[in-house]
């Protein structure tokens, strides 16, 4: 997935650490190989490739790109997974050297076989469902995890904690400053749950003498942002997955339809506009620990 | 008569002239032989291997030790930290990556390292790199200072430090998810 995974061990001999972060791994490892759109030899490349022609799938695939269709129907196309064609014309991952065909596939494109566990892409249509996979992996990889007072899976810069950090305590998570690598502007304390930041500062790169960004609505076709826009966001959620796509939408979708969105989901959130102003609810609140107070010694 | 007294003065001017020359080279004989190098011991060097230690005159664990670098997509990391007695009473970090100038990150990490002796985040969500290469590089700073000083270190009492207290700067205001629109 090209990120680092860290996991933290609380309760445990080494023995038993090291072996359940080989369980995790190979968690990591399996979707890297099916769902990677960097690699040739994945099952997601071997789709993308496969020139508008029926393609048998794992379940697996299938069901991802299942959640896709539904995640971008409900947000009317500005989530779609087709987003991996925009992404590739950029140079960001396979195929090399791509070019967009015209009009643009969407995913009202993409064909479902229920019976034959089969796909059918528009020709020239590139998916990418990293943003429900990476997530998805880290709730797999929590679910080899078994018996262990209290752990923590941290895959770039998502976040599943189970169980306490030390002595019964909670974990400290902190929110990175989307300006500066260095810095956070906020730390909650949890446990039993999921964190996902997403950010248009992390994935990014200059096209053409034009800047991009990974999260792209599909809607404009385009991964502009105006004045107001939120620039990074974080979700707490029960697992990564969700956590980790609402984050994503959020972004995409903006702060005039992200927050009543994420307000029905009942889900707390911290979204920084690229203005500086920070945007959270009563109940993220609720678990952030105040910097003055920690930094007191 | 008179001329007796003067060759008895004479005498002793000359025996006395002499008996300065003498002690004048004897003396300078007895400084040459307690000249360092022959036989005064010299203060112990410092080891030029481990040359970040910084010995200042006292004993035990003390010095300052730097970390190894790590990179970052943004840039190298590096941590240091200065110890003395055994205890961390400083973390910097000397390397840090390119980035827009920031008053109040460095800072909060380096507090955040000296209250418990490490990095008292388990993780940061977002783009974790920093985070991590930080941690990395203070972890082997910390070991390091245990091997050269051949004592245990630890940070958990340190004292104060003067580092100001950073804050959320005022770029970022926090507002209540509901009066959001109403701030622009």
């Amino acid at each position: 997935m090209g990120i680092p995974v860290h996991i933290t061990f609380v309760g445990i001999s080494k023995e038993e650490a090291d072996k359940y972060t080989e369980r995790a791994e190979k968690v990591f490892r399996a979707y890297d190989e099916k769902f990677s759109r960097f690699k040739e030899t994945s099952e997601l490349h071997r789709l993308n490739t496969n020139k508008g022609n029926w393609c048998k799938v794992s379940i697996d695939l299938f069901q991802v790109l299942k959640k896709c269709v539904t995640l971008a129907r409900e947000t009317d196309g500005v989530f779609d997974p087709s987003v991996g064609g925009i992404l590739a014309s950029y140079g960001y991952g396979l195929p090399k050297d791509f070019s967009l065909p015209s009009p643009l596939p969407t995913y009202r494109t993409i064909e479902f076989d229920d019976r034959e566990l089969s796909i059918r892409l528009a020709e020239g249509q590139i998916l990418e469902p990293a943003s429900i996979v990476k997530g998805l992996a880290i709730d797999k990889a929590g679910e080899e995890i078994v018996g262990v007072p209290g752990f923590m899976i941290n895959a770039g810069g998502d976040i599943l904690t189970r169980g306490p950090f030390k002595n019964g305590t909670l974990w400290n998570i902190a929110i990175q400053d989307p300006r500066d690598p260095r810095a956070i502007v906020s730390i909650i304390s949890a446990r039993d749950t999921s964190v996902a930041t997403s950010g248009i500062y992390q994935t990014h790169g200059e096209k053409d003498g034009k800047k991009w960004h990974h999260l792209i609505d599909m809607k404009k076709g385009e991964a502009s942002y105006e004045s107001g826009d939120i620039v990074s966001a974080t979700v707490i959620a029960p697992t990564c997955e969700q956590a980790d796509t609402e984050a994503s939408l959020a972004i995409l979708l903006g702060i005039d339809q992200a927050i009543p969105r994420l307000k029905r989901l009942n889900l707390p959130y911290f979204l920084i506009l690229d203005d500086g102003r920070i945007v959270k609810d009563a109940k993220f609140t609720t678990l952030e620990l105040p910097l003055n107070k920690v930094e007191i010694m | 008569m008179r001329t007796f007294l003067k060759n008895l003065q004479n005498y002793f001017i000359v025996f006395f002239a002499l008996m300065s020359v003498t002690i004048i080279v004897l003396g300078i004989n007895r400084i040459k032989k307690n000249s360092p190098g022959d036989t005064a011991p010299l203060p112990p060097s410092p080891n030029p291997s481990s040359n970040k230690v910084v010995p200042s005159g006292t004993s035990g664990s003390k010095g300052s030790f730097t970390g190894n670098t790590y990179q970052t997509p943004y840039g190298n990391v590096v941590a240091a930290i200065e110890v003395k007695g055994g205890k961390i009473i400083a973390v910097t970090m000397p390397k840090v990556p390119n980035s827009p100038p920031s008053i109040y990150a460095q800072p909060y990490l380096v507090n955040q390292a000296l209250k418990a002796g490490n990095a008292n985040i388990q993780g940061v969500s977002g783009a974790t790199y920093t985070s991590i290469a930080f941690k990395s590089s203070l972890e082997s700073a910390i070991v390091k200072a245990g091997e050269q000083t051949g004592t245990s270190i630890s940070g958990n009492t340190v004292p104060k430090t003067s580092t100001p207290a950073p804050s959320i700067p005022r770029s970022y205001r926090g507002d209540d998810d509901d009066d959001w629109r109403d701030k622009d």
